[in-house]
């Protein structure tokens, strides 16, 4: 079959791989008919996330139909139509059975590298790194699903690919988001990010009832998306003073919530933080630059709520944790709970409350995968999300 | 791979837990034995978890040195000490029956070759390491209380002397935390050789991830692989490394 492997910084290429097959009897094969980039991937294509090794197959937001199941899978049958968390989780362990579906116990057969790095290790992804277990992604024409008992998501076929598709990450990923702002009636949501988590994180946070959401980012064609499409107010990060600004525009009170869905590759707006955090990158003393993070948590209003969806992968230097606890902040993180969010969030697609491939901007053959990549990555020709079919 | 099934509850015990106390032994002879580091490491430990598997079982007397017998061996601060633990979301009845289970068994220890009964209380173990090499030992329990504990040791002729005992203590409404305490005699020439190729060099890695699968398959009937997954074009290195692993 075809599959997009990473061979290094900036290099990714279309190769031809064996076939996946059934490995554990709750496995399933699925034949992919749409994946697509996410903003994850671009830590990978820049090569900011260890432990990925050349031929590695990417790809963690796909769907498509199920083609083989092994022996113990009863819940699935070839031709069922399934969209896959890019979460794997085996629903039985301990995180599993309180619904905190990516933080599994069993689904990282490399488990011990993340405890090196990070003391416990979370669950498998597809297509990231050898730290989350090593899994082939789904940038090809098929991919193997373990635990497809319990993943996978069945979709009614009135509904088109591009409609579902992003069930398998970024809209779970920008409500979860929203969901770990507690908003309740008469708040002010600021979202560092418009890229597709940013735009579904605005979008989800009116669902949840914000009364106003604000938008950052610096990129036109997204601040026009994030207005137009999800009615937010935006201001451009590189017009400089966005505290100040986020301050009147909040009566002096600051954003109720910040999410930072922009994670540990954010542009510094020519702040000596943005400067330190590149030299201290390059110099391999901080892995993550965090102007967004930064931003976001002196922004926040007293008592308020930072929501990190962003990435980080290692370690941070001047976190301004002095104002977070100051102001009484809480702060949630970490990959989203895919899962839990597959029903409801299906519901609201059938429903029409919304529909999330607003944010398709490019839909392209799997096998030019290597120019969506790049067109992605450098925001060209409006690229906001690219989808692949294989 | 070949595991006898024809054999009883309590000698699928001893086997399993024989096999897990061996699963500690990879580790090349690092330190002279009986050195001051290895007597703190174990010390610390014993002292931390208040129990001793073989002093419990055996005493303390002090004896001529004999490096076969447990009670010479690991008596004392001898030895290499080793502790784990891992919670399993299932009831202490079934993690005991599953520690019981041949199929467990199959699954934590690929290189064993075949367990033979040999009398009341003990069996007969045979691994198959590098180049044909055999290692053989046998084990007897020395207690066992259902579904709390069980304790073993290796008898006089082991390649390797060693002791252990795991604790299966209820969690949470139907969870069980199990508590591993291992205690070895690193072994040199051709067994200690022979070892650190069937588990690498890190024994208490080595019995952590034997832990993690047992817990997988317990939990989640499998233990998770992407091993036979498809991927593009390898480097050199990277095939060498995965060579070295296999
Ligand atoms: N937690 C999860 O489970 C999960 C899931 C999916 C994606 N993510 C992460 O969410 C983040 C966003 O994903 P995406 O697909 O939207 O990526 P993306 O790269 O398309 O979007 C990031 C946006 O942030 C903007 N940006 C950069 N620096 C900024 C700054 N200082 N202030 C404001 N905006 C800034 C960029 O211009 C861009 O539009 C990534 O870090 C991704 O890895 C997390
Ligand atoms: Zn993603
Ligand atoms: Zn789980």
């Amino acid at each position: 079959m075809k599959a997009l492997c990473w061979h290094g910084a900036r290099d990714v290429r279309i190769e031809t791989v064996p076939d996946p097959s059934i490995l554990n009897p709750r496995d399933a094969i699925v034949r992919v008919t749409a994946t697509a980039i996410c903003g994850s991937d671009l830590h990978l294509y820049d090569g900011v996330i260890p432990t990925l090794a050349a031929g590695d197959i990417l790809g963690h937001e796909f769907m498509g139909e199920v083609v083989e199941v092994g022996s113990a899978i009863t819940s699935l049958r070839p031709g069922d139509r399934v969209v896959v968390p890019f979460t794997i989780a085996c629903g039985a362990c301990g995180p599993c059975r309180v619904g905190r579906w990516s933080l599994c116990d069993n689904s990282n057969p490399h488990a011990w590298m993340a405890e090196k790095l990070y003391g416990y290790s979370a669950s498998g992804l597809f297509g990231y790194s050898h730290l989350y277990g090593g899994y082939a992604g789904g940038q090809a024409e098929y991919v193997r699903v373990p635990f497809a008992d319990v993943g996978p998501v069945k979709v009614p076929a009135v509904l088109s690919d591009e409609q579902v598709l992003f069930l398998s990450d970024i809209f779970p990923t920008g409500y979860m988001a929203a969901e770990n702002c507690a908003i309740q009636p008469g708040h002010v949501v600021a979202v560092w990010g418009c890229g597709p988590v940013g735009l579904l994180a605005v979008a989800s946070a009116y669902l949840l009832g914000a009364a106003r959401v604000i938008a950052i980012d610096r990129v036109p064609h997204r601040l026009a998306l994030a207005r137009e499409v999800g009615h937010a107010e935006t201001i451009n990060f590189e017009d400089g003073e966005l505290l100040e600004r986020l301050r009147d525009m909040t009566g002096g009170r600051g954003p109720d919530a910040c999410i930072d869905a922009v994670g540990l590759e954010a542009h510094g707006a020519a702040s000596i933080g943005a400067y330190y955090d590149a030299v201290k990158s390059r110099l391999r003393l901080a892995t993550d630059r965090l102007t967004a993070l930064r931003q976001a948590v002196m922004a926040c209003g007293k008592g308020g709520v930072v929501s990190i969806p962003g990435v980080y992968g290692g370690m941070l230097d001047k976190v301004p944790i002095g104002a977070a606890f100051a102001k009484g902040l809480t702060m949630r993180m970490g990959q989203t709970h895919v899962h839990r969010y597959l029903q409801p969030l299906l519901a609201l697609i059938e429903q029409g409350a919304i529909d999330p491939s607003f944010v398709v901007s490019h839909r392209l053959p799997l096998d030019r995968a290597p120019d969506g990549y790049r067109m992605f990555l450098e925001k060209v020709d409006d690229c906001t999300k690219v989808v692949l079919t294989p | 791979m070949h595991v006898s099934r024809n054999m009883e509850g309590w000698e699928q015990t001893i086997s399993i837990l024989a096999g897990v106390a061996l699963v500690a032994v990879a580790i090349k002879r690092r330190k002279p034995f009986g050195g001051a580091a290895t007597a703190g490491v174990g010390l610390v430990l014993r002292g931390a978890s208040g129990y001793c598997p073989v002093n419990a079982a055996i005493g303390r007397r002090p004896h001529a040195r004999r490096r076969d017998d447990t009670r010479t061996a690991l008596g004392g601060p001898r030895g290499i000490h080793l502790r784990e633990s891992v919670t399993i979301a299932r009831p202490p009845a079934d993690v005991f029956a599953a520690w019981r289970d041949p199929a467990t068994l199959a699954r934590l220890m690929p290189h064993v070759e075949r367990i033979e009964t040999t009398g009341a209380g003990r069996t007969h173990w045979v691994m198959r390491g590098p180049a044909g090499i055999t290692l053989e030992w046998d084990a007897e329990t020395i207690a066992e209380v259902e579904p709390e504990r069980i304790a073993w040791r290796t008898l006089p002729g082991a390649a390797v002397a060693s002791a252990g005992s795991v604790q299966f203590r209820p969690f949470g409404e139907a969870g069980t935390e199990v508590h591993v305490t291992l205690q070895y005699d690193p072994p040199g020439g051709k067994a200690g050789a022979a070892l650190a190729w069937l588990w690498g060099d890190s024994p208490h890695s080595q019995l952590r991830e034997d832990l993690r699968r047992f817990k997988a398959v317990l939990e989640a009937g499998e233990a998770p692989t992407a091993t036979g997954q498809p991927a593009g074009h390898r480097s050199a290195a990277f095939r060498a490394a995965r060579e070295a692993l296999t």
